[in-house]
C-alpha cells in the first residue's frame, strides 16, 4: 500500500522548506509560498537599525552632556554650580586674571562676567531686568587663586578713589546702529542730504565714536558697560527708544559703521555716583 | 528558527492545546503554523487541518485513521475566540485527544475557555521595530497554582510568511468541530469495549419528570458549569495583576 502524500508532504516533495539566512525573502518560490503579501517585508532593516543607534546616541549624548546622568560636560556644570564655580572659569581666570561673577539660574550657570582688576563686592540688588536672576555669587578672585589655587568668595570694600558705583551684573542684547543709516537712528535728520545732524545724547559727536559709544537705556547714560564677552569697555553715550530694558534684558548699541557685533551678553555696569 | 523553541514544542505535544493570544498582528497566527510545521515535519501530526486558506491545508477527508484509532491532525483554528466562547464549544476538540493523537493550535484576539488556556503564548516584543527580525513570545503554563513561564525567541519570523493567508479573515471553524464530534464518535470504542468482570451494561436514564424536562435540567447545569467556569478565569487573571506597582497612599 502506497504511502499517502498529503498537502505537505507534496508541498516538502517539491522543494518547500522553511528557514534560512538572514536576507530578504526573495528567494521564496512562488507556488511554494502563493500567500506572500506586500505588505510584510522579513529581513533585516538596516535603515531601522541605523536610526535606533542614532537614537539612543541622541539619549546618552543628551544625558550624558546635557543633564550629566553619566558623569559629561553636564555633571561638571552641576558640580561647579553647586560648588559656586563656573565651567572655563578657571582657565579664564589663569590667562586673563581677573576677579569675575557668575550668574546662577536655576543651580545652572547663566552667564560670568569679568568685575576689573580690582575684587569688589556685586551689587545683588534687584533690578527690573534682573527679576529671574535667582543669584549673583562673586567665585574668586586672583590673588586667592594664585596664592592657594583654590577660588573662594571673597568680599571686599569698594574702592572708595573710585567715582564709579559698585558694578552691577545686568544681561545686555548687544547690536550695532549707525545713525546715517536712516531717521529711524537719528534725532535730527537732513531729509536733503541724507544724514544725521544730531549728536548723541551726551552731546558727543557720534562720527568720531565710531566703534567706541554705546547706546544704552536712559537709566544708564554716562556709565560705563564692561561686556567681556565681547571684549568692550565702553561709555554709555547715547539713548533711544530701541534702547530700553525689558524684564529680561537690556538693549545695548554700539555706534559702529561696520555692524560686526550682536548677540546676548553679560556685562558689568558701573556708574558714576548717583547715576543710574 | 525558534530559539528555546524545544520545550514550548514539547509542552504542545503533552498538553495539546495551545492558545496564542495577544493583539492583533502580534504573529499569533503566524506562530500557530509555525509551530504546526515542527509537528507535520517531525512526523506527530500527519494532517493539518484549518480554517484559513494554507499551502499545507488537508480536507477532512483526506484524513486516515491510523491504527484504527490515531487521527494524527492538527488542527489550526485562527480566530477561534469567535466560536470557541464558553467550554462546551471547545468540547468537540479537547477531550480524548491524545487518544486520538490531534493538537488543537488556536490563535486568537478573543481569549478562547478557560480549558483551552492551560499553555499559552503571546508576543512581548517585535524586534523588527529596531530593525531585527526577531519576535519575542512569553510562554505561559498553567499549573495547579501559578504558572511557569519563559521566553521564546523567533528568529527571522518572515520565513513563514507565504505559507498561509495572512488576509483571510476566519469567522468560523470550517466544520471541523463538526468532523472532529464525528470522528470521535465513530472512533470512541475503537480499542474495543470493556466488559467488566459483570459484562457492560448501558446506564439508564431515570428521570422522574420525563425526558425533555431532563435535557433542560442538563442544559441549566451545562450552562450553570459554564459560569462558574468563566467566574474562574476571572479570578485567575485578577490573581495575576502584579502586587508590586500599587499606589500607596500618603
Amino acid at each position: 500500500m502506497s504511502e499517502q502524500v498529503t498537502s505537505f508532504k507534496a508541498w516538502w516533495a517539491d522543494g518547500g522548506r522553511i528557514g534560512g539566512g538572514w536576507l530578504r525573502g526573495s528567494w521564496k518560490p512562488a507556488h511554494l509560498f502563493p500567500y506572500t503579501t506586500a505588505e510584510r517585508r522579513p529581513g533585516i532593516r538596516w535603515w531601522a537599525i541605523a536610526m535606533f543607534v542614532l537614537a539612543v546616541a541622541g539619549m546618552v549624548w543628551y544625558v550624558n552632556t546635557l543633564l550629566g546622568v553619566l558623569g559629561g560636560a553636564g555633571r561638571q556644570a552641576q558640580e561647579h554650580a553647586a560648588g559656586g564655580l563656573i565651567p572655563g572659569l578657571g582657565e579664564a581666570m589663569e590667562s586673563n586674571p581677573t576677579p569675575a561673577a557668575g550668574i546662577l539660574w536655576g543651580g545652572e550657570p547663566l552667564a560670568v562676567a569679568d568685575l576689573g582688576q580690582v575684587a569688589e563686592r556685586v551689587n545683588v540688588r534687584r533690578r527690573s531686568e534682573l527679576e529671574r536672576v535667582e543669584e549673583v555669587v562673586v567665585v574668586g578672585t586672583v590673588d586667592n587663586l594664585a596664592e592657594t589655587g583654590e577660588v573662594e568668595v571673597v568680599l571686599m570694600e569698594p574702592d572708595s578713589s573710585a567715582l564709579l558705583s559698585e558694578p552691577e551684573i545686568v544681561i545686555i542684547r548687544l547690536r550695532s546702529y549707525w545713525p546715517d543709516d536712516g531717521p529711524d537712528w537719528c534725532l535730527q535728520w537732513d531729509e536733503e542730504e541724507g544724514r544725521c545732524l544730531s549728536p548723541t545724547t551726551a552731546g558727543d559727536d557720534w562720527r568720531a565714536g565710531d566703534g567706541a559709544l554705546l547706546a544704552c537705556p536712559p537709566q544708564w547714560l554716562g556709565c560705563q558697560l564692561r561686556i567681556v564677552t565681547a571684549g568692550l569697555e565702553l561709555p554709555c553715550s547715547d539713548t533711544g527708544v530701541s534702547f530700553a530694558c525689558n524684564s529680561r534684558e537690556c538693549a545695548v548699541g554700539l555706534v559702529s559703521s561696520v555692524g560686526e557685533v550682536g548677540g546676548l551678553h553679560s556685562a558689568a555696569l558701573r556708574c558714576p555716583l548717583g547715576v543710574g | 528558527m525558534l530559539v528555546n523553541g524545544l520545550p514550548f514544542l514539547s509542552l504542545v505535544r503533552t498538553e495539546r492545546v495551545c492558545y496564542f493570544g495577544g493583539r492583533t498582528g502580534s504573529g499569533k497566527t503566524a506562530l500557530a503554523f509555525r509551530v504546526a510545521y515542527e509537528l507535520v515535519r517531525t512526523g506527530f501530526s500527519r494532517y493539518l487541518l484549518t480554517n484559513v486558506p494554507c499551502v499545507w491545508a488537508d480536507s477532512p477527508s483526506d484524513v486516515v485513521v491510523r491504527d484504527g484509532q490515531y487521527l494524527d491532525v492538527c488542527i489550526v483554528l485562527d480566530e477561534a475566540g469567535q466560536f470557541l466562547r464558553m467550554g462546551r464549544d471547545a468540547e468537540a476538540f479537547i477531550s480524548a485527544m491524545r487518544k486520538l493523537n490531534v493538537v488543537l493550535l488556536l490563535p486568537s484576539h478573543r481569549p478562547v475557555p478557560r480549558s483551552c488556556d492551560q499553555l499559552r503564548v503571546r508576543m512581548v516584543f517585535d524586534f523588527t521595530l529596531v530593525g531585527l527580525p526577531v519576535w519575542l513570545y512569553a510562554v505561559r503554563y498553567r499549573l495547579e497554582k501559578g504558572a511557569d513561564k519563559y521566553y521564546l525567541w523567533w528568529v527571522r519570523p518572515g520565513e513563514i510568511f507565504g505559507v498561509y493567508d495572512t488576509q483571510y479573515f476566519a469567522t468560523g471553524d470550517a466544520g471541523l468541530s463538526d468532523w472532529m464530534a464525528e470522528e470521535k464518535a465513530r472512533l470512541a470504542n475503537a480499542g474495543g469495549s470493556y466488559a467488566g468482570v459483570r459484562g457492560y451494561r448501558a446506564q439508564q436514564q431515570s428521570s422522574m419528570m420525563g425526558e425533555d424536562s431532563g435535557a433542560i435540567f442538563d442544559a441549566g447545569a451545562e450552562r450553570l458549569a459554564d459560569a462558574v467556569q468563566a467566574l474562574e478565569e476571572v479570578a485567575d487573571r485578577l490573581a495575576e495583576q502584579p502586587r508590586g506597582r500599587r499606589r500607596r497612599g500618603r
